[in-house]
């Protein structure tokens, strides 16, 4: 049974008390952060590293939390911008085109011990990369994690107009490449 | 795979394919673990932060140090030479002074008034002052034989 968010607030704001409330925010929040994270960077490591990240950052923080949002959508809001930023800085690194980036990627989940899914999954991840990283962010928060709009509008600053054509572009883009690529 | 709130409109056309799954796992005991390692690495940072708070501190002593030590050589530089401003007199000062008085200081710090006249005829004292300073010297002598004389006097 997971604490409540006034719980944790209470001893993560208590010097005394602040490593019980690190780990009761881990234990709550940990598992759906990481699935987020994951979808956008994929490998588990990155994953893993940007997700201890986000509730340092988090914990450093978190006087600066105002009740305004909910712990959840301000979680989500510093693991968003912290895989952004990482997305951006892979991107610059990288500097190969749409095809170079699917057929890393493609090799890379065929390598990798973490990711047991099929061709279909493996393009699925490769058509989601291909998107610019905040388009990437849209799709990821509202198929994956079922965010709601109004939820998602909180943690990118952006409107939930602006959000749902972000969505269902991100969405066509999807089924265009993993349907040509099945030839389906 | 999340994502259950998806309406008809929100799932891709491939969807069937997919089984709702996503392809991706995670070590095992993975998140049963990660409440642990994400407090030690919150403790890393700690030690980090207060180690290089340390180092920031032991800089700014140092600093403070080396400045003191600037300080207080300036501050003796400046004694010194506020020392030498105090004993340096200009020439009128000097002329000012009577030839009586410099005698009667030279006597008074133990200097013979014959190495005087020796060593001033040898370091370019002009003759009129070698003369003055031998007249005085045979002036002083006498009356120091007369004091003797009337000591002598006085012990008959």
């Amino acid at each position: 049974m997971h604490k409540s968010d006034a719980w944790i607030l209470e001893r993560v704001r208590d010097p005394e008390r602040r490593e019980e409330g690190l780990v009761a925010l881990v234990e709550k929040y940990g598992e759906r952060l990481y699935w987020h994270i994951r979808r956008m960077v994929h490998r588990h490591e990155d994953a893993d590293d940007l997700l201890q990240e986000t509730f340092l950052k988090a914990f450093e923080h978190i006087n600066r939390f105002k009740r305004e949002s909910s712990l959840y959508t301000w979680l989500f809001r510093i693991a968003t911008n912290e895989t952004l930023q990482w997305l951006e800085r892979k991107r610059r690194r990288a500097a190969v085109d749409l095809d170079g980036v699917t057929e890393q990627l493609g090799e890379r989940l065929k390598a990798d011990s973490y990711f047991d899914g099929e061709e279909v999954h493996r393009l699925l991840h490769a058509a989601i990369a291909q998107l610019p990283p905040r388009q990437q962010a849209v799709f990821v928060l509202r198929y994956f994690d079922g965010l709601k709009y109004e939820e998602m509008a909180e943690i990118l600053q952006l409107s939930v107009g602006a959000l749902k054509a972000s969505f269902y572009h991100a969405k066509a883009k999807i089924e265009k490449f993993v349907k040509q690529k099945l030839h389906l | 795979m999340k994502g259950d709130k998806k309406d008809h409109r929100e799932k891709l056309d491939f969807e069937d394919l997919l089984g709702g799954v996503d392809g991706f796992a995670v070590p095992e005991g993975y998140f049963e673990t990660l409440p642990q390692r994400v407090v030690e690495r919150w403790k890393q940072g700690q030690r980090r932060r207060t180690m290089a708070q340390r180092r920031s501190m032991r800089n700014r002593v140092w600093l403070l140090m080396k400045a003191a030590v600037v300080l207080l050589l300036m501050g003796i530089a400046l004694w010194w030479w506020q020392l030498g401003g105090a004993h340096a007199y200009s020439a009128d000062e000097f002329h000012a002074v009577s030839e009586e008085a410099v005698i009667e200081y030279l006597l008074d710090e133990g200097v013979q008034l014959e190495d005087l006249v020796d060593w001033s005829a040898t370091e370019g004292f002009d003759e009129g002052e070698v003369k003055w300073l031998e007249e005085e010297v045979e002036l002083w002598e006498e009356e120091d034989f007369m004091m003797d004389i009337e000591g002598d006097l006085n012990m008959q």
